[in-house]
């Protein structure tokens, strides 16, 4: 965690509900974005990033460990796999008619072949979003907890369960498979062969 | 050394978890592999490629937000003090002065029990001693119940995974004494 990531949660603990909001929003990108990727854009990725929070807040007043958001990816992971067990969605109260993800996956552009570097940048993204669908939940899940949260491998074999060594294993048979599954975007993007 | 050992050291170089004494060896590897150079390198496109995807994941539903931020004053009205946690309670309890002060509260509270028992006439002491718990202690208690069960759901999704792509890898892939104990 950073100073600003400390004191946000210092003053959120002291009881500025403020800080709470800056909180989420702060880490809504990598957290959002592993939900939806681990649930392929499902209608309840809303729903789970909510509970996530949920869940945290009714512990942070005993939170006591250096890595917030490594936690919130343990909390998740959790719900994630909870959910698919039960295979139904969480609905609380509040909750709209939420369809509006659905779709996401495929609501991004697709366009290949952008001329800047940037929309090179997106267009390998949007690949990489659709080609990690070929990857096991596990190798999924352990390349989007690197990639996307920067959570390190320590932590990764805690939240899965597993030794450092087999989130290290699972990290790289990701990488080769979305290498070989890439390699034509790969070499647009580089100018060079996988 | 060979590539199979040099590749775990490079994820673990990117997550900065790589321990001291492999870095040299690492990068001598690094020097005379294109091999490894390359995959080091599709790391970072990969990673650059992730994340421009996620810079355009949709903002978050206000009313997502609200919900957290309503959830969360409700816990405050329930607890409206912030609670030391109990580890913090364990810190006090560990200091001299408050363990000579807890350990004399218990000889009086012992002494007074065993009063009372002595002379049934005197006034009566109601079996409900326990401490209440707060509703925080007992959702902590509950959360805690939660993960657990959801742990053991998590060993059987992962064990059924195992680590290669087959499941025909041995689990020690990597296995490698020195990076469990100094990573």
């Amino acid at each position: 965690m950073d100073e600003q990531e400390r004191a946000w949660l210092a003053q959120y603990l002291q009881g500025d509900n403020e800080a709470l909001g800056k909180l989420v929003e702060h880490y809504r990108r990598p957290l959002f974005a592993f939900i939806l990727k681990m649930t392929e854009g499902r209608a309840d990725a809303d729903e789970i990033f909510q509970e996530v929070w949920i869940r945290a807040i009714r512990n942070l007043g005993g939170f006591r460990a250096e890595n917030l958001i490594g936690w919130l990816f343990r909390i998740a992971h959790n719900l994630i796999i909870d959910q698919a067990r039960r295979a139904k969605p969480i609905v609380h109260p509040s909750s709209r008619g939420a369809d509006s993800r659905t779709d996401w996956m495929n609501q991004i552009p697709d366009s290949r072949h952008g001329p800047a570097s940037e929309a090179a940048g997106r267009d390998l993204g949007s690949r990489i979003r659709q080609a990690m669908r070929i990857l096991p939940p596990e190798q999924r899940e352990v390349f989007l907890l690197r990639m996307e949260g920067d959570v390190p491998f320590k932590e990764i074999a805690k939240i899965q369960g597993v030794s450092i060594n087999t989130a290290l294993a699972r990290m790289h048979y990701a990488v080769l498979k979305l290498r070989q599954e890439l390699k034509d975007e790969y070499r647009t993007f580089t100018g060079k062969e996988t | 050394m060979n590539c199979e050992t040099t590749m775990p050291w490079i994820l673990l170089e990117t997550s900065g978890e790589l321990p001291a004494s492999r870095r040299a060896d690492l990068a001598a590897h690094l020097a005379s592999c294109p091999a490894c150079r390359e995959y080091r390198a599709s790391l970072d496109v990969l990673r650059t490629g992730t994340r421009a995807d996620a810079a355009a994941i949709p903002a978050l539903d206000a009313a997502t937000l609200t919900t957290i931020l309503s959830a969360s004053e409700a816990g405050r009205r329930r607890s409206p003090v912030a609670r030391p946690s109990r580890s913090r309670w364990l810190d006090l309890v560990r200091t001299p002065a408050l363990a000579y002060a807890a350990a004399a509260l218990f000889a009086f509270g012992l002494g007074f029990g065993i009063t009372v028992l002595r002379h049934p006439a005197g006034p009566t002491v109601a079996a409900s001693t326990a401490p209440a718990w707060t509703m925080d202690e007992w959702l902590d208690v509950e959360l805690d119940l939660l993960n657990s069960e959801l742990a053991a759901t998590s060993a059987d999704w992962t064990d059924s995974a195992g680590g290669s792509p087959d499941g025909s890898v041995p689990d020690d892939v990597y296995s490698d004494p020195l990076l469990e104990t100094e990573v």
